[in-house]
C-alpha cells in the first residue's frame, strides 16, 4: 500500500511538468503583420502540400538585451513566412527562430489592404480567435501599404515597437479621429458572429512618422473603403463613444479665424420610431463643454458676454449636427453599410416585432432610413483667459 | 572417554585408528584440559553464588514488600547501612551524624540542594540542644526522654517549616534526591523529611522568544514552584487549582496541572489526566517530549498545543477554560487544547488600539499565506503561466532571467537551502561570530550571488520577503511548520503550474479542518457559522467593551467575562 | 455551546451553506451554452423560473424527510418501495451523483487543460483532482462541514469578485429585448436549468443531521433562501454573459464565461489573462461539489449494505469515476448523451420519485393510523 503511493508519487514527479518553459526561453511576439505574398524572401517558405502562396506572416520579436549596451541596436526583430495557413506558417517559422515563439502577450495586428481585397477578415482572424495563446485585446489595424515595414519601425523613445503601436490606440478616447472602443479582436469576433459590419483602424506609415486616423468599412467582413477624419468623428457622435472631442467653426462674424470647443460631458441617445410603417431614427445630443481655443480678437467678439456665448453655442450645435448628417451620408448613401449594425440593434432592442418583420430586408431598407437630429451645446467655461 | 565410542560403532571406518587423527578436538588431552577448566569454573560459580546468597541476606534481613528496596528499623546502623548502600557512589550524598536526645541521630543531604543554614539553625540545633540540655541539667530534673514520634519532634522541637514524616524507603529516598533532608534518629522507624531545598537557579528574566512592546516581560524559569508562584501574583482567585503529578518513570520529574475549577471545559481536565496516565517512558527532557504523548496527531506538522514562556499568556488560556501543563525543568508550559487562532495571536494586539490590533491581525494572515506560497507562486508564475504578468513587467522578469542558467525550480530549491542552512547556522553560532556571519550570509545571499548570475534579483526579492513573513508568525512553532511546507507546495507548483498551488492549497486547508486538540477542532472556529460570534476576537480584535464574553469553541462552564453571580468567586 | 467531537448535528443555516456548496459547481462554467443556445434572451428568466421549480422540488424532499426523521431515503425507501423498488430507488439516487461527478470531472479536466495549460494530458488534472477530492471526501463529516464553510467564504467571495469585474464590460442593451416572445420554451427552458441547480437532492441524506430541534418552518425558510442565493448567482452570470457578449457570440463559444472574462481590461491595474484568476477560484468551488458528492456516494453504499464507515466506499469508487471521465473526454457525442440521461435522471428523481414516495408514505401512515383506529 505505501509502496504503491511512493510509486504514484514517483510518476507524477518524474513524468510531470509538460508545461514548464522558462520565461527567457520564450520568444515574446510583439507584433503581427499580414501582408500579400508578392515580395518574399525565397528562403521564407515551405513546401505546400495544399494551397498556394496567398499571405506572408510577419511577427515582430523581442529581443532580451542585457541591457544598457547598444543605443542603436533595437530590441525587437522581424521574421516572416510565406503560406497559406497561418498555423502552418508560424510552425514552420520556429524554423527561423532560436526559442518557442510564444504570443500571449501579442498586442497588434496590422493587416495590409490588400489582403483584405481578396479575402475576408473573418478567415484572416480565425487562427487568432482559436488558439488558447491568444489575447482577447489585441488591436487591429489596417493599413494601405505593407504591415511589415509597420513592424520593423522604430519608436523614437525605444519602447518595443508593438506595445508603442498597441499603445496608440489607447487613446482614442482623446482622440476624435481615432475611433477604437470596439475595435480590439473580441469586439471584432463578437461583430462577426453577430453579422454585423465591421470597422477598423487605420495606420499609416510614410519615412520615420507612424499615424494612426481614419477608418476602415467592412460589409460584414469584406473591405470596402476607407473613410476620412471627419466622417470618424461623426460616427463617434452617433456611437455616443467619445470622451472628450474638438469642434473647430469658423467665428460666426468673423469667418476666417477659428473657434474650437472642447467637449467634456455629453448625454447621447440613438432612438428608432416605428409610425405604421415608416421608420426613422432620432438623435438627441446635448454636451457640455469649455471653449478651448479662440483664434479671434476678443475685442471685437467678447467671449464673456453671455449673448455671443449662446451664439457660439449655436453655431457649435449646427457644426455637430453638420458632421453627424455628412458622415451618415457617407455611410447610408455612398457606402450603404450600417455600421457595426447600429441601427438594427437599437430596432431589434427596442421595436422587437418591426424588427421580426424587416430583418431580411435590411440591407435594403436602410440607406433609405431618416435620421433626425437634434444638438444641445452648453459652454460651461471660457477658460482662464477671456 | 575412549576414542571412538559406542555411537560411531556403526561407521564403518577400516583405515582410521584414531579418531583425533581427523577430528583434533575429539584427542584426549584436549577434552583433559577442557575438563579442568569446566572444573574451575563451577567451583567460582558457586563460591559467586554464596556471595551473591550472602548480600542478599544482608539486605533482606527483614522481610520488605516487593516495590520497596527496604523497609525502616529502629536501628539507625542498620538504615544507615542501607543507606549508604543505595546511595553507593553518590559522592555528593553528606550523612551527617550528632546526637540528639542522648541517641545517635542522622542528617542526610545532597550537598549542593540543601540550605545549610537552615538545616542547622532549625534542625541540628534545636535536636542538640536537647541533648545538652540533658547533660547541663542537675539530675534533679526530669531527663528529656525520645519522644515516642517523628510527629512529635516535628511538632514540638523542629524549626522548620516544610516537614513530613515519611514511613517508606522509596518515598524517603525521593525525597533526598528531590533536595530535602531526611533525620533519622536512632530508636524510632521513621524518618523525617525537611524540604530546604536551595539550588542554583535562574532569575526571573525577559522572554527570549515573545518579545512584547508594551506589557509584562517576566518569563518562566526552570523551577516548577518559581513558575506557578508568576501565575499566582496575577490572579488572587481561589478556583485556580494546581495539581502536582510524576512524569517519567526513572526520572519522577515533577508536572503541574493548572485550571480554573469552575471554568474549565468540562471533561478536558480528566482527559489530559488520562493521557498523561498512559505515558510510559524513563524520562521527559522538556516539554516538547511531553507534548508528543498527549496530541491527537503527530504525524501533523501543525502545533496541537500552544507553548509560551509568559505568565500572563497562560493566565489568559486558563480564564478561556483551557488547561495549562507545566514540567519541572522546563521554561516553557503548554496550554491545551490550542486551535489556530490561538496560534496567530500575541499579546501585543491587546495592548494597542483596536482597529490598529484588527488591520495587524488581518495581516497577518496575509503573511501566513505568503510565508508558505510566495516562492511557489513565483516558479509556477515564471515557469508555467507567464502571460499573467503584464506585458512591460514580463518583458523586463525575462531581461533578469536572462543570465541565470538554471531553471526556475532549481533557483528556488538552491534558495532554500542556502536560507535553511543560514537559519541553521544563525541558531548555533556562539555569539561572537554572529556578526562575522551575518554579514557573509548578506553578502551571499543578497549581493554577491546574483552579481555571479547564478540566480535573479527577483528570486532574492521573493525569498527574503517570505523569510520574513515566516518570521512574524507569533508562534514559533507554527512558523517552523509554515516553513516546512514551503517545500511540498514548491514541488507541486513545478508540477503542475498554479493548479498545483491551488490543489496543495485545498489539502492543507481539509488537512487542517481535519486536525483536532482535545476534541476542538484546529480551523473549525474560524468561519463555522454558528459561531460566528467568536470573530470578534479571532479575525479582528473589537474593543474590551464589547469582548463580553468567552470564545464559544472553548466551551468554558460560564460564558460571560464577569465573575460569579454572587459577586463571590471563592467555591 | 462547544463545537467538541465529531460534528454529528449541524443547524439549518449550515445545511443551507453545504447545499450551495454542493449545487453551485462546475456547471457555472460548463452549463451556460447549452442554455443560452436553446433559449436566447429569455435565458435569465428560464433561471428564475428553474429556481422555483427546483425549489419546490426540494420542499417536497423536506417533507418526505419530515415523515422520517433520524433515516435516510436509503433507509426508509426499501420500507416505501418493496425491496425491489428499494434498490431501483437508491440506485438511481446514487446513479444522480455518480453522472454529476463524471461529468465534471472531464469537463474540468478539458477546460484547464486547454486553458490553463498546453500540453498537459487531461488525464494528469483529472487523476491529480480526483487525488484531493478523495482525501477530503476520506474524512469526517464534521471536517467535511467545515470546509465547505470555509470554501463558501473565501471561494465564493474571490469567484464573484472577479466575476464583478466584468461589469466594466457590460453593455446593457445586448440585453433587449428583455421580455421573450414565447413563453412556452421559457417554461421549458426552466427544467433545463436543472444542471445549475443539480445537487440539491443531498437533502434527503443530510436531513438527519440537522438539529432535531429545528423546526420545519426554519428549515424551509433557509432552503428558500439558499436557492434565492443560488438563483442570484446563476442570474449574475448568465446576464453578464448575454450583456458583455451578445447570444450569437455566446452561441459560438464553448465557455462563455472565459471569454467574458477574457476581454475585461482592468483600468489602471497590472492584472493580465483575469481568465486564469477565474479558474484559480473556481477550481475550490469545484472541489468544494466533488468532495462532498464522493462523501455522499460513499454514505449511500454504506448504508446500504450496512457497514459502519463510508472510507472504503469511497475507495472503492475512486477508479470507477477516473474510468468513467476518461470515457467522457474523448467523444463529444458521448458525453452529450451523458449529459442529456443527467438531465432526465434529476428530473425523474425530483419529479417522479419523491412525490411519489411522499404519497405512498401518506398512505401507509393512513393504513397505520385506520388500523390502529
Amino acid at each position: 500500500m505505501i509502496s504503491g503511493v511512493i510509486l504514484i508519487c514517483l510518476a507524477i514527479l518524474t513524468a510531470g511538468c509538460w508545461d514548464r518553459r522558462e520565461l527567457q526561453e520564450r520568444n515574446f511576439v510583439l507584433a503581427v503583420g499580414i501582408d500579400m505574398a508578392d515580395v518574399y524572401n525565397p528562403i521564407e517558405t515551405f513546401t505546400q502540400p495544399h494551397g498556394s502562396k496567398r499571405y506572408r506572416l510577419s511577427l515582430q520579436i523581442l529581443n532580451l538585451g542585457t541591457g544598457g549596451d547598444g543605443k542603436d541596436k533595437s530590441n525587437t526583430y522581424v521574421l516572416s513566412n510565406t503560406g497559406e495557413s497561418f498555423f502552418e506558417m508560424v510552425r514552420d517559422m520556429l524554423g527561423q527562430s532560436s526559442k518557442s515563439l510564444w504570443f500571449e502577450h501579442v498586442q497588434v495586428i496590422i493587416i495590409s489592404e490588400a489582403v483584405l481585397r481578396q479575402t475576408g477578415l473573418g478567415e484572416l482572424l480565425d487562427f487568432f480567435k482559436r488558439d488558447s495563446e491568444m489575447r482577447s485585446r489585441m488591436h487591429v489595424y489596417v493599413t494601405s501599404g505593407e504591415a511589415r515595414p509597420l513592424l520593423e519601425y522604430i519608436p523614437p523613445n525605444k519602447e518595443p515597437g508593438g506595445i508603442y503601436l498597441s499603445n496608440i490606440i489607447d487613446l482614442h478616447a482623446k482622440n476624435i479621429h481615432v475611433a477604437g472602443k470596439r475595435t480590439d479582436l473580441a469586439s471584432i469576433i463578437r461583430y462577426l458572429d453577430n453579422d454585423s459590419n465591421l470597422v477598423v483602424s487605420r495606420i499609416e506609415m510614410a519615412g520615420k512618422v507612424v499615424k494612426l486616423g481614419g477608418l476602415a468599412i467592412f460589409k460584414k467582413d469584406r473591405f470596402m473603403g476607407y473613410v476620412d477624419e471627419d466622417t470618424v468623428a461623426g460616427i463617434k457622435y452617433m456611437f455616443a463613444s467619445e470622451k472628450s472631442a474638438i469642434v473647430t467653426i469658423p467665428c460666426p462674424d468673423h469667418v476666417d479665424h477659428q473657434v474650437i470647443f472642447e467637449l467634456f460631458r455629453h448625454d447621447t441617445r440613438l432612438r428608432p420610431h416605428v409610425e405604421g410603417d415608416t421608420i426613422y431614427f432620432t438623435l438627441d445630443i446635448n454636451m457640455y463643454g469649455n471653449i478651448g481655443e479662440f483664434q479671434g480678437d476678443t475685442a471685437l467678439d467678447n467671449t464673456m458676454d453671455p449673448r455671443y456665448v449662446h451664439k457660439l453655442e449655436n453655431a457649435f450645435a449646427d457644426e455637430i449636427r453638420r458632421t453627424v448628417l455628412y458622415s451618415d451620408r457617407i455611410l447610408q448613401k455612398e457606402m450603404k453599410v450600417d455600421i457595426l449594425n447600429l441601427f438594427a440593434a437599437k430596432l431589434k432592442a427596442y421595436e422587437p416585432n418591426t424588427w421580426e418583420k424587416v430583418k431580411d430586408q435590411w440591407d435594403e431598407i436602410y440607406p433609405d432610413i431618416p435620421l433626425v437630429i437634434s444638438v444641445n451645446v452648453w459652454i460651461q467655461n471660457i477658460g482662464s483667459h477671456k | 572417554m575412549g576414542e571412538g565410542g559406542s555411537f560411531v560403532a556403526k561407521v564403518k571406518c577400516p583405515t582410521c585408528k584414531r579418531l583425533s587423527a581427523d577430528m583434533p578436538e575429539a584427542s584426549l588431552a584436549q577434552a583433559k584440559k577442557e575438563l579442568t577448566s569446566l572444573r574451575k569454573l563451577t567451583v567460582q560459580s558457586a563460591r559467586l553464588g554464596e556471595k551473591i546468597g550472602q548480600v542478599i541476606a544482608q539486605l533482606r534481613q527483614v522481610n520488605a514488600p516487593a516495590d520497596e528496596p527496604f523497609i525502616f528499623t529502629t536501628v539507625l546502623a542498620d538504615n544507615e547501612k542501607l543507606l549508604r548502600v543505595v546511595f553507593g557512589d553518590c559522592g555528593d550524598m553528606e550523612f551527617r551524624t550528632f546526637n540528639a536526645f542522648g541517641k545517635r541521630a542522622l542528617l542526610i543531604y545532597l550537598g549542593g540542594m540543601s540550605d545549610t543554614v537552615n538545616l542547622e539553625t532549625n534542625i541540628m540545633k534545636p535536636l542538640m540542644t536537647q541533648t545538652s540540655s540533658i547533660n547541663s541539667q542537675s539530675k534533679a530534673q526530669k531527663s528529656q526522654v525520645l519522644p515516642g514520634n517523628m510527629q512529635t519532634i516535628a511538632e514540638t522541637i523542629l524549626g522548620a517549616v516544610a516537614v513530613n514524616v515519611v514511613g517508606k524507603a522509596s518515598v524517603a529516598i525521593e525525597a533526598i534526591m528531590i533536595g530535602s533532608a531526611l533525620l533519622l534518629i536512632d530508636g524510632l522507624a521513621e524518618g523525617l523529611s525537611i524540604s530546604a531545598a536551595h539550588f542554583v537557579k535562574r532569575d526571573i528574566s525577559e522572554a527570549d522568544n515573545e518579545h512584547v512592546l508594551r506589557g509584562p516581560n517576566e518569563s518562566f524559569n526552570e523551577v516548577l514552584i518559581d513558575n506557578i508562584v508568576l501565575l499566582r501574583r496575577r490572579t488572587h482567585d481561589a478556583n485556580v487549582k494546581v495539581k502536582i503529578l510524576k512524569i517519567g518513570d526513572r526520572s519522577k520529574a515533577s508536572l503541574a496541572l493548572l485550571y480554573v475549577a469552575n471554568l474549565v471545559k468540562p471533561g478536558l481536565l480528566e482527559e489530559v489526566e488520562r493521557r498523561l496516565s498512559v505515558i510510559h517512558v524513563d524520562k521527559i527532557l522538556g516539554m516538547a517530549g511531553l507534548e508528543e504523548f498527549l496530541i491527537d496527531h503527530p504525524w501533523s506538522p501543525f502545533p496541537q498545543t500552544q507553548t509560551t514562556e509568559r505568565p500572563d499568556k497562560v493566565l489568559a488560556g486558563l480564564y478561556e477554560g483551557r488547561v495549562a501543563i507545566i514540567l519541572d525543568g522546563t521554561p516553557v508550559a503548554s496550554i491545551v487544547p490550542c486551535t489556530y487562532n490561538i496560534s496567530m495571536q500575541t499579546s501585543d494586539d491587546y495592548n494597542i488600539q483596536p482597529v490598529i490590533a484588527s488591520s495587524i491581525r488581518l495581516m497577518r494572515g496575509i503573511a501566513a499565506f505568503v510565508a508558505v506560497y510566495l516562492p511557489a507562486i513565483y516558479v509556477a508564475i515564471t515557469s508555467y503561466h507567464p502571460g499573467m504578468l503584464p506585458t512591460p513587467m514580463a518583458i523586463s522578469v525575462a531581461e533578469l532571467r536572462a543570465r541565470s542558467p538554471f531553471p526556475s525550480f532549481m533557483e528556488a530549491v538552491i534558495m532554500e537551502i542556502l536560507l535553511e542552512v543560514f537559519q541553521e547556522a544563525v541558531v548555533r553560532l556562539p555569539k561572537k561570530i554572529a556578526g562575522a556571519a551575518s554579514m557573509i550570509g548578506a553578502l551571499v545571499i543578497g549581493t554577491t550571488i546574483v552579481q555571479a548570475g547564478l540566480i535573479n534579483p527577483l528570486l532574492v526579492v521573493v525569498i527574503a520577503t517570505t523569510a520574513l513573513a515566516s518570521y512574524s508568525m507569533p508562534s514559533y512553532t507554527f512558523s517552523m511548520a509554515l516553513r516546512w511546507l514551503r517545500i511540498p507546495m514548491l514541488v507541486l507548483s513545478a508540477i503542475l503550474g498554479l493548479y498545483g498551488v491551488i490543489l496543495g492549497l485545498l489539502v492543507i486547508t481539509v488537512h487542517l479542518c481535519s486536525l483536532r486538540s482535545f476534541g476542538e477542532s484546529y480551523l473549525g472556529g474560524m468561519f463555522n457559522v454558528d459561531l460566528l460570534s467568536d470573530w470578534k476576537d479571532s479575525l479582528l480584535r473589537v474593543p474590551a467593551k464589547l469582548l463580553k464574553e468567552r470564545p464559544k469553541e472553548f466551551g468554558a462552564q460560564d460564558q460571560t467575562r464577569i465573575g460569579d453571580r454572587n459577586g463571590q468567586s471563592g467555591s | 455551546m462547544a463545537n467538541l467531537e465529531a460534528k454529528t448535528y449541524m443547524s439549518p443555516l449550515q445545511l443551507g451553506i453545504v447545499v450551495i456548496g454542493t449545487c453551485v459547481g462546475a456547471q457555472v462554467m460548463l452549463s451556460p451554452r447549452a442554455l443560452i443556445t436553446a433559449l436566447e434572451q429569455a435565458a435569465w428568466l428560464s433561471i428564475i423560473i428553474g429556481g422555483v421549480i427546483f425549489y419546490s422540488a426540494t420542499y417536497l424532499m423536506l417533507t418526505l424527510g419530515r415523515q422520517y426523521p433520524e433515516e435516510t431515503l436509503v433507509e426508509y425507501a426499501p420500507r416505501l418501495f418493496g425491496r425491489l423498488g428499494g434498490t431501483v430507488v437508491v440506485v438511481w439516487f446514487n446513479l444522480l451523483f455518480f453522472l454529476q461527478l463524471i461529468i465534471i470531472f472531464s469537463g474540468v479536466g478539458k477546460i484547464i487543460t486547454f486553458y490553463m495549460f498546453d500540453r498537459t494530458p487531461p488525464e494528469v488534472v483529472i487523476m491529480a483532482l480526483l487525488i484531493v477530492c478523495t482525501y477530503c471526501a476520506l474524512q469526517d463529516w464534521g471536517t467535511i462541514l467545515r470546509v465547505q464553510q470555509i470554501l463558501f467564504f473565501m471561494a465564493y467571495g474571490m469567484l464573484t469578485m472577479i466575476w464583478m469585474t466584468s461589469i466594466l464590460n457590460f453593455q446593457p442593451e445586448n440585453m433587449l429585448p428583455l421580455w421573450p416572445i414565447k413563453i412556452k420554451t421559457v417554461i421549458n427552458g426552466g427544467f433545463l436549468t436543472w444542471p445549475f441547480y443539480s445537487g440539491y437532492e443531498c437533502v434527503l441524506l443530510l436531513l438527519p443531521l440537522v438539529y432535531r430541534k429545528a423546526s420545519f418552518a426554519k428549515l424551509a425558510k433557509i432552503m428558500g433562501g439558499a436557492f434565492g442565493c443560488m438563483t442570484l448567482f446563476f442570474l449574475m452570470i448568465i446576464i453578464i454573459i448575454i450583456g458583455v457578449l451578445t447570444v450569437e457570440n455566446a452561441k459560438s463559444v464553448p465557455y462563455p464565461v472565459l471569454i467574458v472574462i477574457r476581454s475585461v481590461e482592468l483600468p489602471g491595474t497590472f492584472i493580465e489573462r483575469l481568465e486564469n484568476y477565474l479558474l484559480l477560484a473556481w477550481i475550490p468551488v469545484v472541489f468544494g461539489t466533488l468532495s462532498t458528492t464522493m462523501f455522499y456516494m460513499g454514505q449511500v453504499c454504506m448504508r446500504q449494505y450496512r457497514y459502519a464507515d463510508h472510507r472504503p466506499w469511497v475507495l472503492v469508487l475512486v477508479p470507477i469515476i477516473y474510468m468513467g471521465s476518461i470515457l467522457l473526454l474523448d467523444d463529444q457525442q458521448v458525453y452529450d448523451t451523458v449529459s442529456k440521461c443527467a438531465l432526465w435522471t434529476g428530473l425523474g428523481f425530483s419529479f417522479g420519485v419523491v412525490p411519489l414516495s411522499l404519497m405512498l408514505s401518506w398512505w401507509h401512515k393512513r393504513k397505520a393510523v385506520a388500523r390502529c383506529g
